[in-house]
């Protein structure tokens, strides 16, 4: 297996082991107890991630960062995904990191301004980007639903008598 | 002015509609507002509607809609931006660079060389030690969310402890007449003659 991570699924020492999700320390820590929850299936970038995979990600991420403020003493935890740029890793993850007073990390940035008409255009084609990606799920759910329909409709006879019963 | 109390709180003001804001998403749980102080163009806000102070308060089922709401505006802002990446960021905690009273998911479109700072150092780790830290971690976590102990069911080999997998439930049995059994001696067929 070529993923580094995916072999950590597989013998690593964890810090917890779920069905769909894994924690463990990082290896090359930005702080001490910096943690990555990772899915057991080895998914690229965000996007390849189904959402059902992704929820499952949610209470182990909450689990860790409430495990280090008590477990490390830590002042405050940071939750990051670099989608894509500053991903070091072909195993998508989310980097949990305690956080401490002069622990020498000091996440920012330069906010930047635009003009108000190009924001609003701006602000135009996201929301029917957003739109346009409930669509696609509704269009999935719908066809997931006939595929659903189909396959029950090739079941066996006594199905379809029991649903002509009433 | 307390700012913790829902009223006097800036973003629960933004999801009552309040606040003059750029909103670009909403669902039962969460707004999506674009940042007025933005890292780069698109930065979003991802807001609960509910008034939590840090991560670690939200219910699980909430945050994982939360998650989702933010992979979608992630994917949103990529094929809007023909973006090379998205940096997804929350702080809990003043010492975590959290400036606002109310939880907010950042979902901020990333460059190469785009200047933001959200790199993580690499610092090389002493393996004692590292292996010292987990072990602290991984204890607390074994108390705090099930133990770790590993628990044999026949058929389904060993299960790691977790929330997730059988450590809630009870290692023993007590039979109506007041035998103790040991989860893992039953055997399967136990289960339909003790029922």
């Amino acid at each position: 297996m070529a993923c580094f991570e995916c072999n950590l699924v597989e013998k690593g020492s964890a810090i917890a082991k779920e069905k769909h999700a894994s924690a463990f320390l990082h290896v090359l820590p930005a702080t001490i107890g910096h943690t990555i929850v990772i899915p057991t299936q080895h998914y690229p970038i965000l996007e390849g991630v189904p959402d059902e995979a992704f929820e499952n990600l949610a209470p182990l991420t909450k689990k860790i960062s409430q495990v280090l403020f008590e477990a490390l003493a830590c002042q405050g935890t940071n939750i990051l995904i670099n989608n894509g740029v500053g991903q070091d890793s072909s195993h998508f993850m989310i980097h949990v990191l305690p956080r401490r007073e002069g622990d020498g990390l000091n996440f920012g940035w330069r906010s930047q301004s635009f003009p108000e008409a190009y924001l609003n255009q701006f602000e135009e084609a996201l929301k029917t980007a957003v739109q346009e990606s409930a669509k696609v799920e509704q269009h999935r759910a719908v066809e997931e639903l006939k595929t659903l329909k189909e396959t029950e409709s090739t079941r066996t006879y006594q199905i379809h008598h029991l649903q002509r019963i009433p | 002015m307390d700012d913790n109390l829902p009223q006097n709180c800036f973003f629960c003001n933004v999801v009552a509609g309040d606040v003059a804001v750029r909103k670009v998403y909403e669902d039962q749980v969460s707004v999506a507002i674009l940042d007025s102080q933005p890292a780069s163009l698109g930065h979003i806000l991802l807001v609960p509607k509910q008034h939590f102070t840090v991560m670690q308060q939200i219910e699980d089922e909430t945050l994982a809609k939360l998650f989702v709401a933010a992979k979608k505006l992630s994917h949103a802002l990529l094929r809007t931006l023909r973006g090379e990446g998205t940096s997804i960021f929350i702080a809990n905690g003043t010492v975590a660079g959290q400036k606002a009273p109310h939880v907010l998911i950042h979902i901020i479109p990333r460059k190469e060389g785009d200047g933001i700072g959200l790199q993580l150092p690499k610092n090389k780790a002493d393996p004692q030690g590292l292996e010292q830290t987990r072990q602290t971690v991984a204890k607390k976590y074994a108390e705090m969310f099930g133990s770790h102990k590993k628990l044999v069911t026949e058929g389904k080999g060993v299960t790691e402890g977790g929330p997730d997998s059988q450590d809630d439930r009870p290692t023993h049995v007590k039979s109506s007449d007041g035998e103790v059994m040991e989860f893992s001696k039953i055997k399967r067929n136990d289960w339909g003659t003790r029922r």
